[in-house]
């Protein structure tokens, strides 16, 4: 096995976790849209009207970047763009905390007021990190196995 | 054959094997993406305006409280009570069973001036749009003379289980019944609730309030200041104190200790 396989496979598992994430946690909100508006409510960060419009379509971006990512395709956009996502929310979740906001993310749907004491933020904030590392990963090192970016566009795409 | 032609005849046998497919492939892709993402947008948009006939109750402009016993003309100087509820929320059924029918007694009698601000808590938790059909019904129930004995009994038949589903189509049937509808009356009534008549409405006073701040139902505001009604409830006979009740309520002063926290 070389070295490149396994930086390959490195890339597989990063794809897949990042992806399968913004899949689930889209997947989970695309049927409620009024509730993941009113999520990104609860954040208080932007005009009302704007975080409404923002929380219909988040669930939608995060199925298609995830999509992507799961199957390899344009790995490295993809990557850029679900790690960008992951630090906003990174952003967002730590404002909430240090404004003394007592919300539920809403990243899994749900959303809104809890109690001071049913807060996770840390937890969060170390998991969306996580993410973004795995986001960070494929875009300093795009090739990774079993991807559809290899199968179309073949080796040399990637190592670019 | 020049070294410099050689590479552009393998530069050209390349794209014509792989890179003329690719930008198929990509453009192709790209399109697709951009499909999902306008039919996602044209979803999102339509959603909160999928509930049929938008009219607006009597004499109440959009995203405004009701005024349920308005005719009952309580002087100018009443305390105004603003109640924000959803016929979905467990709490709100408490609060109707055992508050309920003390408020509704003070603004019958005109000592306060009673506002009900529905809300649809319950749907942004579950998704679906029960809570703001069942508020429409309710709605239809006041053009029909009948808020009172609908609100209570909605509330009586709320749905064990906070799902996507919400109230069954039969158990509005059966408030309304309860609530001494009948011949033409629940004719019309049924008509208003099968057209989603206020759904809209109620959806907009959703959005105005959460605008405002109040997120969380039942939530009690009186003269401006929230009101934690569950400290008139003994939790452990869970007996209502009504004279307290009644005192907050038309005096309009909410004392320190009953001031709610959220």
């Amino acid at each position: 096995m070389t070295r490149a396989h396994v930086l390959d496979h490195v890339g597989l598992v990063a794809r897949l976790l990042l992806g399968g994430v913004l899949l689930v946690a889209g997947g989970l909100k695309v049927g409620n849209p009024l509730g993941s508006a009113r999520a990104v409510q609860g954040y208080d960060v932007m005009p009302f009207e704007v975080a409404e419009y923002i929380g219909y379509a988040l669930p939608w971006v995060e199925v298609v970047i995830g999509v992507l990512l799961v199957l390899g395709l344009f790995t490295r956009t993809s990557a850029l763009l679900g790690a960008l996502l992951m630090a906003a929310f990174v952003i967002g979740i730590t404002q909430a905390w240090v404004r003394g906001l007592t919300i539920d993310c809403g990243c899994f749907g749900g959303g809104g007021q809890v109690d001071a004491g049913e807060t996770e933020y840390g937890q969060e904030i170390a998991r969306d990190l996580g993410l973004a590392l795995c986001g960070v990963w494929l875009l300093v090192r795009a090739r990774t196995a079993y991807s559809l970016d290899r199968f179309l566009f073949g080796d040399a795409k990637e190592r670019t | 054959m020049s070294n410099q032609d050689r590479k552009a005849k393998a530069q050209a046998a390349a794209g014509s094997t792989g890179r003329g497919a690719n930008a198929v492939v990509i453009g192709g892709v790209v399109v697709i993406v951009a499909i999902v993402l306008v039919v996602g947008a044209v979803v999102v948009n339509s959603v909160r305006d999928s509930g049929g006939a938008s009219e607006l109750p009597q004499g109440v402009a959009a995203g405004e409280p009701l005024e349920p016993y308005a005719d009952a003309n309580p002087p100018k100087d009443a305390p105004v009570v603003d109640v924000y509820e959803d016929f979905r929320c467990p709490a709100c059924k408490v609060y109707e069973e055992y508050l309920g029918g003390t408020v509704t007694e003070l603004a019958q009698d005109g000592r306060i001036r009673l506002r009900i601000h529905l809300k649809t808590v319950i749907d942004s938790v579950t998704g679906g749009e029960s809570s703001a059909v069942a508020g429409s019904s309710a709605v239809c129930a006041l053009d029909q003379g009948a808020w009172t004995g609908y609100h209570e009994a909605l509330f009586a038949l709320q749905p064990e289980s906070e799902d996507r589903s919400g109230f069954a189509e039969e158990t509005y049937t059966q408030a309304a019944e309860r609530a001494g509808l009948s011949g033409d009356a629940l004719d019309e009534w049924q008509q208003c609730t099968d057209d989603g008549t206020y759904v809209d409405y109620v959806q907009g006073v959703d959005d105005a309030t959460t605008e405002e701040g109040i997120r969380a139902t039942p939530t009690v505001v009186v003269d401006g200041t929230q009101f934690n009604w569950s400290s008139v409830i003994d939790q452990q006979s869970g007996e209502v104190d009504t004279e307290t009740l009644k005192q907050v309520l038309t005096s309009g002063d909410v004392p320190e200790d009953m001031v709610a926290t959220q």
